[in-house]
């Protein structure tokens, strides 16, 4: 009973983590096609803006975290603006410009903060469970993980600007014949990709060490799950981080973490080849 | 009648030729260093510029030729012309891998931002295997892999003959380089204006149609795949001589992307620009590190974006445009 | 032996049956047309024939030979031309660019030669991009026909050229075609059927539902019947 729920803590603490590294760049890159190699960068800039204001600006940790998620927001709001605005279907030049702007990004982050800065102690409490002592924050963030998607999964597909913002960005030049405004709706859903990464940040911000790659840590995972996920992001993101964890969770289970990511990269490699279309194809084509 | 484009090319090679005669030892080791990395870059501005094709994969290459060079050299330490063999066989095994790779991509239908996804996962596999083979058990002959530490002590390129050395290092070992670097151009620019050259630069615009004037569109991809593996390999192999020692990190995240920035910032579409601005950009960047490598990453963060935004053509290959027509004198008559 | 034979070819894409047991037989020095109003299958028989498409049953020949197996490129070496709906031609490079893809061995003054026919031959420096809509047609067409293959395909020619482009392109197909090139044509344009025509075959909802001569399907009301929608 106890190895069973050391399983679903372990399974569960994997999923929730490939969610949320995931789910700010399924909108930007699994919605909207811009390959953002600063994603990492975003997941950085919530933390950072979350331990900050719990430390300097001494608020208390909710609001902290709204903090973090703000500061990212306007970030990617300029960054649109000034850059990725005029990027938009031109997916290598995309890559490159992003990728440098990582590189100022978290080179910055060095400069101005230091190698390290002082963290935050995980909320809650931890409990004991037979010899292993597990996080109460981080099982709650398996729920919270799978909330946030459902609610993605709502306002993306069922909400009118939802259903607007994806019209627009499978063509935009209809859309713009029928008077919408596709500059703004870009904008928008840039912002909403932005806020969500800083989101993953402002969470994730207490149960790690502040130093500026922590955003490093998410950033492979979360193309790989976006990728897996395939073309309709909302529909595949839960079976993509599902498969993947299982397999990180079993090899490292057998192994050791280093193979686990191992693992991990040599599934993406399968599955672009072999399942081209992601998770989504697939259970498309099922449900055919 | 010499074009105003070869005329720069000359008079680069001349004052790269003359450098040895004017400078130190130290001050010419520095340029090799720089000269060194034009190779990989070439290989991507081929596959990319000509190709249209994003690898991240060519620092695996580098990495696969370096580690593939030292394995080789230290099992063979003793036997005749290693230095001269080894390095060979290990380019070989490079371009066979780089085929390997093109097949699995080309003919697996794997195409645009997904083939940098997948180059790039395959270099951090690399990397990522090769960094955690610190124990002894890890070793293919006598040669032990050493983990994070990487690999050193492999005998140097180059001969004995009975007392006589003749080994790749210091003035040698620079003139071996830029005569290396004209030959490659040379034969890049051969590729460029030959049928395949344009079959390349066709398919980077409609592959579909390629095939359908009856070219196999996926064979030839693979082919300069595979070359630019193999350019990749031969700045590895290289670099291994050149500093005496090949890391797992030459493999990682950062170094993946130094190619990419500094092919998009010279221009990757003209070879000799990209041969320019490679040297430019790694002396820049060794420049700022001395002064906070934070400093010199942020100052390349920045190329890249400028150049994206605003100089899409590169930044080296528009200066050279400049400088080339502005010392025309009589446009037209 | 005809030059190409299509066997009882089925296609289906998921649920819906796009091609449905058509049988053609193409033979040598035709022009054959492929008429039938939009989704009756044309483009997607045309994709399967050059391999674009792979079918569900039945099978291609080419001069008796199977061909359902072979690559695109593989069947163009076969000896066939094609050219797709929209002018796919290379904008980034100049016409003479463009044609040295086309031809293995054809010489510079062979080529000029040969554009004469479309009026291109003082254009070879020009980029491909900067040309007019129907020059970019005729540009496509000299493509697929300079290697003088046996069979070429095309996939509306005509669409969005004038009247007297149209009737300069009719003209272009029937020389060739008088060189000995067979060619099997999909299209909605019935001028240029009526121009050069020598058979015609109908689809309908992914069936052939008749074949004839270009006088005898334009003398069918049933046939005109589909084309204006009412059936």
């Amino acid at each position: 009973m106890i190895f069973l729920f050391n399983l679903f803590y372990q399974f569960g603490d994997a999923l929730s983590f490939l969610l949320l590294a995931a789910i700010g760049l399924a909108v930007i890159f699994g919605m909207m096609k811009i390959i953002n190699l600063a994603h990492g960068e975003f997941i950085t800039i919530g933390a950072y803006g979350t331990v900050v204001s719990a430390k300097i600006l001494n608020l208390p940790l909710p609001l902290a975290m709204m903090t973090g998620v703000l500061v990212t927001v306007i970030f990617g709001y300029a960054l649109e603006r000034i850059i990725i605005r005029h990027l938009y279907g031109r997916p290598l030049d995309s890559v490159v410009a992003t990728w440098g702007i990582s590189l100022i990004v978290s080179q910055s982050f060095l400069v101005l903060f230091g190698p390290s800065f002082e963290g935050l102690k995980t909320p809650l409490s931890n409990f004991q469970l037979g010899e292993y002592s597990y996080s109460q924050y981080r099982l709650l963030l398996i729920f919270i993980s799978i909330l946030i998607l459902a609610l993605l999964y709502v306002f993306f597909l069922k909400s009118n600007f939802g259903t607007l913002a994806r019209a627009t960005i499978e063509n935009p030049k209809i859309a713009a014949t029928l008077g919408v405004k596709v500059d703004k709706v870009y904008m928008v859903t840039f912002c909403i990709g932005s806020a969500l990464a800083g989101l993953t940040g402002a969470i994730y911000a207490p149960t790690m060490t502040i130093v500026p790659s922590i955003g490093q840590a998410f950033i492979v995972s979360a193309f790989v799950t976006v990728v897996t996920a395939g073309a309709s992001p909302f529909i595949g993101l839960i079976p993509a981080a599902g498969f993947l964890s299982l397999i990180q969770t079993s090899v490292t289970f057998y192994y050791h973490a280093t193979i686990g990511i191992l693992a991990l990269l040599f599934s993406v490699i399968l599955i672009i080849r072999f399942l081209p279309n992601g998770f989504s194809g697939l259970l498309i084509k099922l449900k055919k | 009648m010499l074009k105003k484009n070869n005329i720069f090319i000359i008079l680069v090679f001349t004052t790269l030729l003359l450098i040895p005669l004017l400078f130190d030892i130290y001050y010419v080791n520095n340029i090799s260093y720089f000269i060194l990395w034009t190779f990989i870059s070439l290989g991507l501005a081929l596959i990319w510029g000509m190709g249209g094709i994003l690898s991240f994969g060519q620092t695996a290459f580098f990495g696969l030729a370096g580690y593939s060079f030292a394995i080789i050299s230290i099992n063979f330490a003793d036997t005749f012309a290693v230095g001269i063999w080894a390095p060979i066989i290990a380019l070989l095994i490079t371009a066979i891998f780089g085929a390997i790779v093109g097949y699995f991509l080309f003919y697996g239908g794997i195409y645009d931002v997904f083939i940098g996804i997948v180059t790039l996962a395959i270099t951090l596999v690399l990397e990522t295997f090769m960094a955690q083979t610190a124990g002894p058990e890890w070793a293919i002959g006598n040669a032990r892999l050493n983990g994070f530490n990487g690999m050193q002590g492999m005998p140097p390129i180059g001969i004995k003959i009975s007392d006589s050395k003749f080994y790749l290092s210091g003035t040698g070992q620079y003139y071996f380089m830029v005569f290396l670097a004209m030959f490659l151009l040379w034969i890049l620019y051969k590729i460029k204006k030959s049928n395949f050259g344009l079959i390349l630069l066709a398919s980077k615009e409609d592959r579909m149609r390629v095939e359908s004037l009856g070219h196999n569109v996926k064979k030839i991809q693979m082919i300069t795949f595979s070359l630019s593996a193999l350019l990749a390999g031969v700045s590895g192999i290289l670099y291994t001589n050149w500093g005496g020692y090949i890391t797992p990190s030459s493999m990682g995240l950062v170094a993946a992307s130094m190619p990419v920035i500094w092919v998009a910032a010279s221009g990757k579409n003209d070879f000799f620009s990209v041969f320019l601005g490679c040297i430019l950009l790694v002396y820049i960047s060794q420049t700022l590190a001395i002064n906070g490598a934070q400093y010199a990453i942020i100052l390349m963060g920045f190329i890249l974006v400028i150049t994206t935004r605003y100089f899409p053509d590169g930044i080296i290959f528009m200066l050279k445009k400049y400088l080339v027509n502005k010392s025309s004198f009589k446009n037209k008559l | 032996m005809s030059l190409l034979e299509i066997g009882s070819v089925t296609k289906r894409f998921g649920g819906f049956t796009a091609v449905d047991k058509v049988s053609l037989k193409v033979n040598k020095g035709d022009i054959k047309f492929l008429i039938g109003p939009n989704g009756a299958g044309k483009s997607t028989l045309f994709k399967i024939i050059i391999g674009v498409h792979s079918l569900n049953s039945g099978n291609v020949l080419f001069n008796g030979k199977k061909i359902e197996k072979l690559s695109l490129s593989e069947r163009i070496n076969l000896g066939m031309g094609v050219k797709f709906q929209a002018p796919s031609v290379f904008n980034e490079l100049t016409i003479k660019e463009n044609l040295s893809l086309a031809t293995k061995s054809k010489s510079n003054q062979e080529i000029f030669n040969f554009l004469k026919k479309f009026g291109l031959e003082n254009d070879q420096e020009q980029l491909a991009g900067d040309l007019s809509h129907g020059k970019k047609q005729w540009l496509d067409i000299a493509m697929c026909s300079i290697s003088e293959p046996e069979l070429i395909f095309l996939d509306e020619p005509t669409a969005g050229l004038s009247y007297e482009e149209t009737k300069k392109t009719g003209e272009i197909v029937k020389s060739l075609n008088e060189k000995g090139i067979t060619f099997v044509i999909v299209e909605h344009n019935m001028d240029i059927l009526k121009q050069i025509a020598k058979s015609v075959a109908v689809l309908h909802l992914g069936k052939l539902f008749f074949e004839g001569t270009a006088k005898e399907v334009l003398s069918n009301n049933q046939v005109m019947n589909i084309y204006l929608g009412i059936s």
